[in-house]
């Protein structure tokens, strides 16, 4: 492979159109980002951030428009141009081979270490150990990419762009799945990093913004609707740039409820997929129309919680009393009738069936119901009131109610299963991850209608990594290390400090 | 224990077929395309195989150079196919069950009729004989089991561990691992997709055309329509039943053969037994190890079957 060793000076991407069908993803885009440079991509979701910086890295090719590197135009027809260029890419939806391990994974892209007979694994893993020991991000080489969590795999992501020798970074919403200590350690990290290379990131979390950038561009609807220097602006300007409007994150301020325990988790014990046990005698109560935040770092169990209560996996002993009665190890039918809801972590494979139609996808769980059957025919009719309401009424921006469910943007995938695991008026909610890698004001819409639930006297767990989600709706916080239950905190108990003190695994907050 | 001897040094050679055929169909689906025209392939393979001795090789005086020859041909040939279904079903993403079934029926359509066109009626070849390795050959009771076959059944179990070290141990075995599982992060990372499709579909089919060609040179010794007799299929099954690993096909490949023999060797005994059953055997028995094989999602190729679309948005 011929690696070109060249700073690069300037990045310039000017009038970028390009259309999908039905989409104007990129509308006379231009941009520029100068060597050492941090710019900020904000915009909401389906503003075309991703299409933008997939035509920058080759995998789309713009319709109209030309890219510039160090003044000189260049075609990149795949990404394999791109990485020749120095240009190198952290996607959002992880793009890994999960029945391979993390030092195969990165293997695929280091051709240095291929020779036509032999794959020099070794040279790979010293490599990945450079790496890992220069910037602090460390990763198990020989696991299996489906053995991780997403906060790991994330890890191997970042590890994996930097062996493979990027000069010029493009990173899409690096820090949505960190901890909040590994976003803070990402960012110094990045900052330093930001000497010697250029930046492109695109978030939705407008503090790193500011942490992070020196510049910053918003898109809107797939065109740029601002361009400036990041110092001069707050991030509640940002966000009304963004959005169009106001935000305001809604918050949890009614006083805590003394409901009946609806769900009862007694010493469960789970095994992860890697046969180890993930879930230790794990002891948790959630009463009805309370929000318990389970905050801990992502592969501590939470997977394994989530899956465990929806009749997904396997319970090895204890029992879920759910109203009394145990559903552990029930079919998932079993429990679903039994009136739990379940906002999945990974949306696109569990959430929906993406090759399904929007209005299909909203009726997953209740197909077979008479509103929606009749000896054993779909009522297409109802079938289609019933996404044309939700689609009002939970703000779905599609098209139409016909379009495959997976080709919506992240945020409208998520407001599509909320939309029908609410409508289901289910009796308890587990909601895992549900603003991962949503904007603003997708996620302020969740968090009201998690809150509205709330008051309708449902008991809710959320699942979370983010510590504002957490101490923005719970009641009550649960801190979950390594299988169990750390602590749990009464919210007026619970801040950034004391919470991420426990999610490190120290139990007791006082020694620190 | 003559009887088990018999049935062992009689289901070896009588897996080769399937074991090499498995083998390149295994590539094919490791890099996330499943070839049901294997059969097709290795009809054409079969009738190559012995065109060329029987044409230019009749009456010489060494007829190896074109056994070498007809088996090289019906590679290459194999080899084209291969590459002819991936520019339907990769270039032109067709469904690649349906894409399967039109090679088969071509392939073993194709080489009937030329079969007829240049060979006739039924005609026998000296095709390839045994070749007794020295000394090994004596050990009694594994002599005849292991060392007293031809040339090709001793390359077909070497291909079991070059196989696996081309899979897990050469950048290119991981390329084809990677586009079979998740082609868009392969894509991400700068690996061409189809052009790793399309090498294993080459692979694949130069192996399914050496099956072929083993059945015609070396286990039957001639061509008929009939001689490949779903043995493409089965193929395709045991990579299935082997979970797309190498040392597993083969103890599949040598499970349905063994039991082949088997079913011969209960026949040729005169053991009182239906013949309609014994026949069914091996076929009942990869179905019902198939029905009860564990199933490992998690380490297989899950891209299996999906056509590779950089643009598409799902």
């Amino acid at each position: 492979m011929e690696v070109t060793h060249k700073k690069i000076t300037s990045l310039r991407m000017e009038h970028i159109t390009k259309r999908f069908p039905g989409v104007l993803a990129s509308d006379d885009i231009t941009l520029t980002v100068e060597e050492g440079e941090v710019l900020a991509l904000v915009g909401e979701n389906g503003a075309g951030k991703t299409t933008l910086m997939n035509i920058l890295m080759g995998l789309y090719q713009p319709d109209e428009g030309r890219i510039l590197i160090n003044g000189e135009e260049v075609h990149f027809k795949s990404p394999n141009d791109a990485f020749d260029a120095g240009l190198g890419m952290v996607h959002q939806q992880y793009m890994l081979v999960p029945n391979m391990t993390v030092l195969e994974n990165i293997a695929l892209g280091y051709k240095q270490a291929w020779s036509p007979i032999k794959l020099d694994l070794g040279m790979v893993r010293e490599r990945i150990n450079e790496i890992s020991k220069k910037y602090g991000l460390f990763v198990d080489p020989d696991a299996y990419i489906w053995q991780l969590s997403v906060g790991e795999q994330q890890r191997v992501e970042l590890v994996k762009t930097l062996c493979l020798g990027a000069r010029f970074l493009i990173l899409d919403e690096p820090t949505s799945a960190l901890t909040p200590q590994e976003t803070d350690e990402l960012i110094v990290l990045l900052k330093r990093m930001s000497s010697e290379l250029s930046i492109i990131f695109i978030s939705h979390k407008l503090q790193e913004v500011k942490d992070l950038s020196d510049k910053i561009a918003i898109l809107r609807h797939g065109a740029m609707v601002f361009e400036g220097t990041t110092k001069d602006h707050s991030p509640s300007d940002i966000a009304a740039l963004m959005t169009g409007h106001e935000v305001d994150l809604p918050q949890n301020d009614a006083p805590s409820c003394n409901g009946t325990p609806v769900l009862d988790l007694k010493n469960l014990n789970v095994k992860s997929d890697r046969g180890f046990l993930a879930l230790k005698d794990l002891n948790l109560t959630i009463r009805g129309g309370e929000i318990v935040g389970l905050a801990g770092v992502s592969g501590n169990g939470q997977r394994e919680l989530a899956e465990a209560i929806n009749g997904l996996r396997k319970v090895e002993s204890g029992e879920i009393l759910f109203f009394g009665e145990n559903i552990a190890n029930k079919t998932p039918y079993h429990i679903i009738e039994a009136g739990m809801g379940y906002i999945p972590e990974e949306r696109n494979t569990e959430g929906i069936v993406p090759s399904f139609s929007m209005k299909e996808n909203l009726i997953l769980k209740d197909s077979g119901r008479d509103e929606f059957s009749k000896h054993s025919f779909l009522k297409n009719k109802a079938i289609e009131k019933n996404a044309n309401d939700l689609r009002v009424k939970f703000d779905i921006r599609s098209p139409n109610i016909h379009v495959a469910a997976g080709s919506l943007s992240g945020g409208n995938i998520q407001k599509v299963i909320l939309a029908r695991e609410i409508s289901r008026k289910p009796k308890f909610l587990i909601a895992v991850y549900p603003i991962r890698g949503l904007d603003l004001g997708a996620a302020e819409f969740i968090h009201k209608q998690l809150l509205e639930k709330r008051k309708e006297g449902i008991g809710i767990l959320l699942v979370s990594e983010e510590l504002d989600e957490i101490l923005d709706l719970s009641d009550r916080v649960a801190v979950i290390f390594k299988g169990q239950i750390q602590k749990v905190l009464d919210r007026k108990d619970a801040n950034r400090r004391s919470l991420g003190i426990l999610m490190a695994g120290v139990k007791d907050d006082q020694t620190v | 224990m003559n009887f088990i001897v018999n049935i062992l040094s009689l289901g070896i050679p009588f897996s080769v077929a399937l074991l090499i055929a498995s083998l390149g169909e295994m590539f094919n689906q490791r890099a996330g395309v499943f070839n049901l025209g294997c059969e097709g392939i290795m009809a054409m393979g079969a009738f190559l195989g012995m065109l060329v001795p029987y044409s230019i090789g009749q009456g010489g005086p060494t007829p190896g150079i074109y056994n070498v020859l007809g088996l090289a041909l019906a590679m290459g040939v194999g080899a084209l196919f291969g590459m002819l279904f991936g520019f339907v079903v990769v270039t032109f993403r067709a469904p690649q069950g349906i894409a399967g079934i039109g090679l088969q029926m071509f392939g073993v359509g194709t080489a009937g009729t030329l079969f007829r066109h240049f060979v006739g009626g039924t005609q026998s070849v000296p095709g390839i004989g045994n070749l007794p390795i020295p000394f090994l050959s004596k050990i009694p009771i594994l002599g005849p089991i292991f060392f007293s076959h031809n040339i090709l059944v001793y390359l077909a179990f070497l291909f079991v561990p070059t196989a696996w070290y081309i899979l897990f141990k050469t950048p290119w075995g991981l390329r084809v691992r990677a586009v079979g599982t998740n082609p868009r992060a392969a894509d991400s990372i700068g690996i061409q997709v189809n052009k790793v499709r399309y090498q294993a579909l080459a692979v694949g089919g130069a192996l399914a055309g050496l099956a072929g060609a083993y059945l015609s040179l070396c286990q039957a010794k001639m061509f008929s329509d009939e001689i490949i007799a779903g043995r493409g299929f089965i193929a395709v099954a045991l990579v299935y039943f082997g979970h797309w690993h190498p040392v597993k096909i083969m103890g599949g490949a040598l499970l349905f053969s063994l039991a082949q023999a088997l079913q011969l060797a209960i026949q040729g005994q005169g053991i009182n037994f239906p013949y309609e059953f014994a026949v069914m055997l091996p076929y009942v028995m990869v179905i019902v190890v198939l029905a009860f094989s564990r199933e490992s999602q998690l380490l297989g190729p899950t891209a299996l079957g999906q056509p590779f679309n950089r643009e598409k948005r799902i």
